[in-house]
């Protein structure tokens, strides 16, 4: 029994050159048509996500629940209806809805949705790049709240940033674990690191990392231990208050950006840290549409996590968000130190 | 290649055995403490389980099911009986040093006992370097439950999990101790929370609180 456990796993040294790219109409145009059809594909389908947590919720709670395609009309009733801004509100205030439903496109750019190997921006921003780009759409919320002095997005939007505040040292110190056994914190590079390492990968410091990321997602995204998605009582709401003078086409692109950034967040807890497996090797129509099945495969598991969660648990006082995220920074603290120990 | 996958379930469990040490010092539910220990001592019967298969001892397959026996069934069952539901019911909301104080702390003692722990293994002995810091955080843990919170039942809940910390040290060091003195062990462990549970049941019709951190206020 000498063998010990190896501390890094082996790294094939993940040099990307254009000979791996597939050749397919040109290496640099069909790279960029993936990527753009990652885009597509997380604006086509969070909404679908949105729907069938909602639905799963039902089923959970033993009723029927909102169809799957609830959202989806959402949207369509609100594109279609008439905005009411306030005189006194500035461009800041009709400026932060294209914010929210931009920022989680960017983040699109940077993660793998579909494909393992990277695309056209993929080295344009690592893990904390796209944490610091989603924290700019939240920047630009917290804007808008004050700049209309509705006292409750007024509060709201100091409660999001209490939050937000809170949940940022966490996911930092997850991106330094990840980054510290992949040698990199560019997602697609991660991926490629824990899926080549195959089961080697899974330390316990892994275990813990995963962990305190899950408890930031449900933290930034508004979900039940921190904020109840579903409630609209102004004294209580967190997450919901932001859009609260929101209307018509304005409101329906805060929602969708709200969909998008679960959606996101649960594709890059999924593909990059928790099953980095099924992802396309290739450009064909068939791998991508296999990909796309596998993604929502495991999109279905976190939505089934994040419903279990929802219906057992009830919602924290605020001055307890602290303690539930401070809880997740020292079991990410406790993942840093496991892995430097070398366990 | 067994032996690896082997290791890597250890690394894991024990990972989530420490991380449920944690959960035991932030809980607070009284009938979630209890639970929470079952739950903890489950984990510890599945290290000792898998620590026997590695090192082909048989003798920890029994320690293993002497710990499910007592620990995850008894030893729970027996405090939910002798603990009232008036007690069970309640909630601690006040710790000595905080809830997230207490984290933190705990978060120190685990850097402490892995820097301590690691300096003792011998080169080359990986199951003790893997498990030796856990056992010896938990163990730290533990005790730093009986002293970060004012609860009786809580405080039974450190004595417990330490006591789960030095049962861990003690298989991966030792890979046990003889069979007499497991069962008497055992049999202690389980008197012992009896008897703890029924002070804590005495304190409650004396002073009609639990809060044994108090005590000294209490007295008048």
């Amino acid at each position: 029994m000498g063998r010990g456990i190896p501390r890094k796993i082996r790294w094939n040294s993940f040099a990307v050159t254009y000979a791996d790219f597939p050749k397919r109409g040109g290496i640099l145009s069909s790279l960029l048509v993936a990527n753009l059809l990652q885009v597509l594909v997380v604006m086509l389908f969070s909404p679908l996500l949105k729907g069938v947590t909602g639905r799963l919720k039902g089923v959970v709670q033993s009723r029927h629940g909102p169809s799957v395609w609830q959202p989806y009309f959402d949207l369509y009733k609100l594109f279609r209806k008439d905005e009411v801004i306030s005189e006194d509100a500035s461009w800041v205030f009709r400026a932060a809805p294209l914010f929210s439903f931009a920022v989680p496109i960017l983040v699109t750019l940077l993660i793998p949705v579909l494909t393992s190997f990277p695309l056209t921006w993929a080295f344009m921003g690592d893990m904390l790049a796209s944490g610091f780009i989603l924290a700019l759409g939240g920047f630009f919320a917290t804007l808008a709240a004050m700049d209309t002095a509705s006292p409750y997005g007024q509060m709201g939007s100091s409660r999001t940033r209490m939050v937000s505040f809170l949940a940022e040292p966490v996911l930092m110190c997850v991106f330094f674990v990840v980054s510290l056994v992949a040698r990199s914190t560019i997602p697609y590079v991660v991926n490629k690191a824990w899926y080549l390492g195959g089961t080697d990968v899974i330390y316990p410091s892994h275990v813990l990392v995963v962990i305190a990321f899950f408890m930031v997602i449900l933290a930034e995204t508004g979900r039940l231990p921190v904020d109840n998605p579903e409630g609209h009582f102004e004294l209580a709401m967190i997450d919901e208050s932001k859009s609260l003078e929101y209307s018509g086409k304005a409101l329906g692109l805060v929602k969708w950006g709200g969909y998008m950034k679960l959606f996101v967040l649960l594709t890059i807890f999924m593909n990059v840290l928790v099953t980095p497996w099924g992802l396309a090797a290739a450009l064909t129509p068939a791998a991508l549409a296999l990909a796309l099945g596998a993604l929502w495969l495991k999109l279905f598991v976190g939505a089934c996590v994040i419903v279990m969660i929802e219906s057992s648990l009830a919602k924290l006082r605020l001055f307890r968000v602290g303690e539930f995220l401070g809880a997740a920074f020292v079991v990410s603290l406790l993942g840093l130190v496991t892995f430097f120990i070398g366990v | 290649m067994y032996y690896d996958a082997a290791l890597k379930i250890l690394g894991i469990l024990g990972a989530l055995f420490l991380l449920e040490a944690y959960a035991l010092l932030v809980a607070r539910q009284m009938r979630g403490i209890i639970n929470l220990y079952a739950g903890h001592s489950a984990l510890l019967a599945a290290l000792a389980a898998t620590v026997g298969y590695l090192t082909g001892s048989w003798y920890l397959y029994l320690v293993a099911a002497l710990t499910v026996l007592f620990k995850v069934l008894a030893i729970p069952y027996t405090l939910k009986r002798v603990i009232h539901d008036t007690v069970l019911e309640k909630r601690e909301i006040h710790f000595v040093f905080g809830m997230s104080g207490s984290l933190l702390i705990g978060g120190l003692l685990s850097l402490l006992a892995y820097f301590t722990s690691t300096a003792l293994v011998f080169p080359g002995d990986t199951l003790a370097r893997l498990l030796l810091p856990v056992g010896s955080a938990v163990a730290l843990v533990g005790l730093f439950i009986t002293v970060g919170r004012l609860e009786a039942v809580p405080q039974i809940s450190g004595l417990l999990v330490m006591e789960n910390g030095i049962i861990l040290i003690a298989v991966v060091t030792a890979f046990g101790v003889p069979l007499i003195v497991e069962f008497g062990l055992f049999f202690d462990v389980l008197v012992g929370a009896l008897l703890l549970g029924v002070l804590v049941m005495r304190l409650f019709a004396h002073t009609e609180t639990t809060a044994a951190g108090s005590l000294r206020r209490l007295k008048g």
